[in-house]
């Protein structure tokens, strides 16, 4: 039956298509609950463990790492929530014991400096383009 | 004896590398000179220097300090042939060897056509080495005679080779973790190359801009060495991530540690100029940024040495214990001043004869490509480098770590992912929308397909959806344009699809090449993507007969083992591990404890399957059971797959570019 359409309804019902996936997608994804994860691991990945290298508490097999891993675990059962367990866990340390740097003056850099990048990069990209279109000669 | 040859091989280099800076300046100033011997010289010193060091290991010579401290009669093959570049001077020494045998490389092509823009090249070269061997020669010989010897270490030592000379009995040894898996081996040689690599299109660049020829002969002339070093930057990267998941049982690949970025830093500067060079190569564009860019990712390779050879990451306070730090920082300052003065002295001389017609054109798609890859690696080196100055500035400490980095990167790799889909079939100059409509609309529909069957399939996670949506887009695009080329090729050929489809290579290698890497980019970001959402873990206790289930496994503790070994005291848990009541395999996690450090080390056991790996690590083992962290990472092949299929693109396109005179496509499309 394809060969009784025109090229132009056969493009639209291509779009159709596509334009269904997509909304599927979209709609499927937005509707889906939040895949569950182990609470404790994932903050245990935010904090630095004190007395390794460069490990979070939740990599390291360090007694500390353990205890603070096991303290973590304590505060979820008792309802804390994210932050405040990771503000509990790291009382007593220095705000370096936090993996994911918090927002203040002396870290702003971390992030307004890729944001200065791009925008001045965004820039100089967008002066690039000839601003008057050139016939050719 | 090994003193003394090693430091007339070291001197002999640097001498090479000095009369190469005087003789190839002349060169460049259109005065004649023997290039050849000279280089010869260098590369005579470079290779003795290996050579005198890995015979001083090989046979036991405790006299030479460097081997007193690093190696052990103990240290089986190949590990004993790696040591001599796996700690601080050695790996010095197979820097200056590399850097030597990519110098001599240049000096042959310059000496088959003797011109001053590969001259002063060779010059930048020799400044370089210079350098190195210089710093062989007087602040880390590898070769100091040890004069004070205690039971398996070396406690005084001169640089002079004809004192009363004292050796241990043996060695320390190397470093235990550097001596349980082949791919330690072999990972940091692969880097190096990549590293050293770099030099040579920073050198050509700087030749270019001080003899006052911009333009893109030095782009043309480079380029080869570029895409060399690209290669195996790419494949020492995915090498060492791989070593470090089956090694170290952080469980992970990638931790966005700081030895890490130094080399992922110059990959992403180095991948950005392969674009941005092509762009200037067939439109005149992005002189000026090339430069730059150029300048970049051969000064982020001595950076990236600096953070990993100077100590500076374990504490800024640290930084006095080796004076290879402050040298390499000179070196680096030397580097930034001395290129980008060149750069400002020279910008009347860069030209930007050509602008861009419209943004919706493949040139457009790489000024984008730019764009991204350049912010990816400022984030990449603010968050590694920016604790360390906060730290020495004002004494406060921050750390910057995984949730950082993916949080900020992640958009970044989608949004090139996008672009990576995209841009290969924009057309030069203008692109009509219509015309790209065409060539990616069947390929979106197959991508949004396979999005759409993952959640019918049960994947709820929006980024797997979304990357595979990105990737099986990507690859249809690349593959349906493949079809169409080779379709085209067939009918005005008479020959088959088929035929032309595997001529495709032959003909346009640099274009196919940067597609299969492209092909392996996907691949990864599928991997990570499915890695870090869809994997499982969990942690428990268990006793000598339980059975736990996880992720469609039955796990079965066994017994626990001890070993007690010459450096170290090794317990494991012996576990059986099946599923559906068939047996799979059995796994052996360890805790190593090592007699010169406190710190317990924890070796996984992994299981690779095609369907994901399942790995598991030791946290605790006792008289009252074990501890046991389980984690199941779907495909985790794909990782690994894909980024030597990164590697295996730049070498195909390597191929073909010897024979580009042929076709006016440039090497990457």
């Amino acid at each position: 039956m394809w060969r009784y359409l025109s090229e132009r309804t056969i493009r639209k019902l291509r779009l159709v298509v596509t334009a269904g996936l997509a909304l599927f997608v979209i709609i499927a994804l937005s509707v889906a609950p939040e895949p569950s994860e182990d609470r404790a691991l994932k903050i245990g990945d935010q904090i630095r463990c004190p007395v390794c290298s460069g490990e979070s508490i939740a990599a390291s097999p360090n007694q500390l790492a353990r205890d603070m891993m096991l303290r973590v675990r304590e505060l979820i059962a008792a309802g804390y929530t994210d932050e405040q367990v990771i503000d509990e866990v790291i009382a007593g340390y220095t705000d370096a014991q936090r993996l994911d740097p918090a927002f203040r003056p002396a870290t702003a850099a971390l992030w307004t400096i890729p944001a200065l990048v791009l925008t001045l990069g965004a820039v100089a990209g967008a002066r690039t383009r000839r601003r008057t279109v050139m016939t050719d000669e | 004896m090994f003193s003394f040859l090693g430091l007339v091989a070291v001197l002999t280099a640097l001498a090479g590398a000095g009369l190469l800076v005087v003789q190839a300046t002349q060169v460049a100033r259109g005065k004649k000179a023997d290039l050849r011997r000279t280089n010869l010289l260098l590369l005579g010193g470079a290779v003795s220097a290996m050579v005198v060091l890995e015979l001083a290991i090989l046979s036991n010579d405790f006299t030479v300090r460097y081997v007193a401290d690093h190696h052990s009669v103990t240290t089986p093959f190949p590990y004993n042939v790696a040591t001599g570049w796996a700690a601080l001077e050695g790996s010095i020494v197979l820097w200056g060897l590399i850097l030597a045998v990519y110098t001599w490389l240049l000096g042959r092509a310059v000496a088959r056509q003797p011109d001053r823009l590969g001259a002063g090249a060779l010059t930048v070269m020799g400044v370089v080495a210079l350098f190195f061997f210089g710093v062989m020669a007087t602040i880390a010989n590898p070769f100091e005679t040890c004069t004070l010897a205690a039971a398996r270490s070396c406690l005084e030592s001169s640089p002079l080779p004809f004192v009363t000379a004292m050796a241990p009995a043996d060695g320390f040894g190397p470093n235990p973790l550097l001596q349980n898996h082949i791919l330690m081996a072999i990972h940091p040689p692969m880097l190096y190359l990549g590293f050293i690599g770099l030099t040579v299109p920073f050198a050509y660049g700087m030749s270019a801009l001080a003899l006052g020829l911009p333009g893109t002969a030095w782009l043309e002339r480079s380029k080869r060495a570029t895409v060399v070093a690209w290669s195996f930057l790419s494949l020492g990267i995915v090498l060492g991530s791989w070593w470090a998941y089956e090694v170290l049982s952080w469980g992970g690949w990638w931790a966005w540690d700081p030895v890490e970025n130094a080399s992922f830093m110059p990959w992403l500067v180095a991948t950005a100029f392969l674009h941005s060079s092509l762009v200037q190569i067939r439109r005149g564009m992005l002189q000026s940024w090339n430069f730059v860019l150029v300048i970049s990712a051969f000064a982020l390779t001595i950076l990236g040495t600096f953070l990993t050879r100077s100590g500076t990451i374990v504490s800024v306070h640290s930084f006095t214990q080796s004076l290879i730090g402050p040298a390499l920082l000179g070196f680096l300052a030397l580097i930034l001043i001395g290129s980008f003065t060149l750069f400002a002295w020279r910008a009347p001389l860069v030209a930007q004869p050509s602008r861009l017609d419209s943004f919706s054109s493949r040139e457009g798609a790489f000024l984008l490509n730019n764009l991204l890859l350049t912010v990816y690696a400022i984030v990449v080196l603010v968050g590694t480098i920016y604790p360390i100055i906060l730290e020495a500035f004002t004494g406060d400490r921050v750390s910057v770590g995984p949730p950082f980095f993916n949080r900020l990167t992640a958009p970044i790799s989608f949004a090139l992912l996008l672009a990576i889909g995209v841009g290969p079939v924009m057309p030069w100059r203008l692109a009509r929308p219509e015309v790209v409509w065409k060539r990616i609309h069947g390929p979106l529909q197959i991508g949004l397909g396979t999005g759409a069957a993952f959640i019918l399939g049960g994947v709820r996670s929006a980024w797997v959806v979304a990357v595979a949506i990105a990737t099986v887009f990507l690859m249809s695009v690349i593959i349906r344009h493949a079809f169409v080329q080779a379709n085209n090729a067939a009918r005005v050929k008479g020959r088959s699809v088929r035929v032309e489809l595997a001529r495709l290579f032959s003909r346009d290698p640099g274009y196919w090449g940067g597609q299969v890497s492209h092909i392996g980019v996907a691949l990864v970001a599928l991997g990570i993507a499915a890695a870090s959402n869809l994997s499982v873990s969990t942690e428990l206790a268990m006793v000598p007969g339980d059975v736990v289930r996880f992720a469609g496994y039955e796990v079965t503790y066994r017994s626990p083992f001890l070993e007690q070994k010459i450096n170290k005291q090794v317990q494991g848990a012996r576990l059986d591990v099946a599923r559906g009541g068939e047996f799979v395999a059995t796994a052996d996690p360890l805790i190593s404890v090592f007699s010169n450090s406190s710190t317990a080390i924890g070796t996984p056991a992994v299981i690779s399957r095609f369907r994901g790996d399942l790995y598991l690590t030791l946290r605790t083992i006792g008289p009252e059971g074990i501890t046991l962290k389980l984690d199941a990472s779907p495909f985790q092949w794909l990782l690994w797959a894909g980024g030597l299929t990164v590697a295996a693109g730049g070498f195909v396109a390597l191929k073909g570019s010897r024979v580009e005179a042929r076709s006016d496509v440039a090497l990457l499309v």
